[in-house]
Parts: structure tokens; C-alpha cells; sequence
């Protein structure tokens, strides 16, 4: 139940997030307990929480998938995370981060996010948290996305 | 930018806390404006920053400033990533809450709190936040130069 808690608000934003940016395949792929200190895939967007509760949440995929999310949100072909596209996706995150907002506070949680970083790079590992960490899966129209969530109560 | 006055609470943060824990002589620049992504070569911290004000601050150290670092603050010559994300992890945390530390305590309802530190490394490492402005500070150390970079802007109280 701990996990469902943790997982949902998270998952729902970047469904409803994707949904509204006329994404038709939004699908929950596997649930795994990651490391402490996992490797991620080229291109995440990180959120990190406090107030009622403290941690990070990245959402990874891989460059190819980044691009063809920005090609769907823009609604034309992207081949490089040139400025137009990072802007694009980077107020698709900032989207998610409010849905996430929102959504946790109906649930009663008093819980502030900070505004997304992007992060790009090869062979990258990182340390979002102490505490257990899980990732969920979203098979989308653009590809894999992972979810990240490192969540303290 | 004006509205947070970060820059002397964390100069001197970094300044006292790499003396005291280091035995580090630093020098601190004031800060510019930051006008491109932040590109690294090593290791990152990412602290969040919520409260009156919501941004964020991120200490890039280059790799063998943040191994020399590690060395010297665990007295150890085997460096383990995991302790050095840690150490590095710990080291920013503690200079960001001095910071919200000294401007909580002259501004009364800024109730400024800081998210866990986040950290990275890649090769290289571009950070962006598009519609966030940030300003860079430069940490001058005898092992090599440590960057600062600060965004922020107006939050929920």
C-alpha cells in the first residue's frame, strides 16, 4: 500500500500530462526496488519534494525517446534537444510537476516540488536518496519512460 | 534575483565551512549571470529550495576535486563512488542550510526548507533549467575551481 501511495500521484501526473499532449499509448509497464546508486539513461527530469514529503522523483528515458517526446508535444519532427525542444519538454515537466502538486495535496499531503532540472549526459549514474528507491515503467507513444521515485514519509 | 540576498550567507558558508573542514583556503566571486546551460565533467549535487522562494542550487565539483575532497574530509585514499556521492551530498547540504539557515532568521515567513541533496555524474553532464534565471559563483580552492550555480524564483509561502 506504501508503494501505492508512493507510486500514483507520480504515475498519474505524466498520464494525464502525456494524455493532454495527445499521447494515445500510456501503459504501466514492471515495478522494480532499485540501488541507492543507479544508473539512468540519457536524458531525466528531476523533481525534487518537501514539506510532508521530502525526496526526488526523476523521470528517465533514452535520448531517442526524449526526442520523440518532443516531437509529439510540439507537434513536428525533433532530431536535436536543441533550445526549442528542451523548452518544450521542459514545460511538459513543469506540467507534471504541478499535476504532481495538485494531486498530493487532494490526497492531503502538504507538499511543495521544486521547478524540474534537466539532466543530459552518457553513462550517467546518480544518488537521488537514502531511502528504498522504485522505479515503474510507462510504455508510451514515444517510447520507454521510467519513473524514479525516492520518497521519505 | 535581488529579492533572495543569498550571496554573503553563502560565501561565507563556503568559505568557513571548507577552512574548518578542509583546512582549505577559498576565495569566492561574486556572482554573473548565468547564460547557458551548466556543463560538467564530474559530480554534481542538486539541493532544492521551497518555501517564499523555490529554485534550486547546484555545486559542481570537477572529478579530482571532488576525489581530493573525499580524501581529505574521510581521511581515506581509496575513494568508493558511493561514499563520494555521499560526502559531496553531505558537504553541499550542510552549506545550503547555513544559507536558508541565516535568511530564515532575517526574514520572518520566508519559511525557506531544502529538498535532499540529488547527485550525478556523466560525461559529459549539461543541466538545464530554460525558464529559471541563475546566476554562477566560482569557488577558487588550492585543488581547483568549484561552481555554484543558484536559481530561484518567487514561491508559495
Amino acid at each position: 500500500m506504501i508503494e501505492a501511495k508512493l507510486i500514483s500521484p507520480f504515475l498519474d501526473a505524466i498520464s494525464l500530462a502525456l494524455a493532454t499532449s495527445g499521447f494515445k499509448t500510456i501503459a504501466k509497464g514492471r515495478v522494480q526496488l532499485k540501488e541507492k546508486l543507479l544508473p539512468t539513461r540519457d536524458f531525466s527530469f528531476l523533481l525534487s519534494l518537501s514539506g510532508a514529503m521530502r525526496g526526488s522523483v526523476a523521470y528517465s528515458m533514452d535520448l531517442s525517446v526524449a526526442l520523440n517526446v518532443a516531437s509529439i508535444i510540439t507537434r513536428g519532427p525533433v532530431s536535436v534537444l536543441d533550445e526549442h525542444a528542451l523548452l518544450a519538454i521542459s514545460e511538459f515537466a513543469s506540467t507534471v510537476s504541478a499535476k504532481a502538486t495538485a494531486l498530493l495535496q487532494q490526497a492531503g499531503n502538504n507538499v511543495y516540488i521544486t521547478p524540474p532540472t534537466l539532466i543530459l549526459g552518457r553513462d550517467v549514474i546518480a544518488r537521488i536518496s537514502h531511502v528504498r528507491i522504485i522505479a515503474v515503467e510507462i510504455n508510451t507513444d514515444a517510447g520507454l519512460i521510467e519513473i524514479i521515485i525516492a520518497i521519505e514519509i | 534575483m535581488a529579492l533572495l540576498d543569498y550571496y554573503d550567507s553563502l560565501a561565507k558558508a563556503i568559505s568557513d565551512t571548507l577552512f574548518e573542514i578542509a583546512d582549505l583556503q577559498v576565495t569566492v566571486s561574486t556572482p554573473i549571470s548565468q547564460t547557458s546551460e551548466l556543463v560538467s565533467s564530474g559530480t554534481v549535487v542538486i539541493v532544492g529550495l521551497a518555501g517564499a522562494f523555490t529554485g534550486r542550487f547546484i555545486f559542481d565539483f570537477p572529478s579530482d576535486t571532488g576525489e581530493q575532497l573525499f580524501c581529505i574530509l574521510n581521511d581515506k585514499e581509496e575513494i568508493s563512488q558511493d561514499l563520494l556521492f555521499d560526502t559531496l551530498a553531505e558537504l553541499a547540504n550542510m552549506l545550503c542550510c547555513d544559507v536558508i539557515t541565516y535568511i530564515n532568521n532575517r526574514n520572518k515567513g520566508f519559511n525557506l526548507t531544502l529538498t535532499p541533496p540529488s547527485v550525478f555524474s556523466g560525461t559529459p553532464l549539461r543541466l538545464i533549467n530554460p525558464k529559471l534565471p541563475a546566476e554562477i559563483i566560482t569557488v577558487t580552492t588550492p585543488l581547483s575551481q568549484i561552481t555554484v550555480s543558484v536559481a530561484f524564483e518567487e514561491g508559495a509561502p
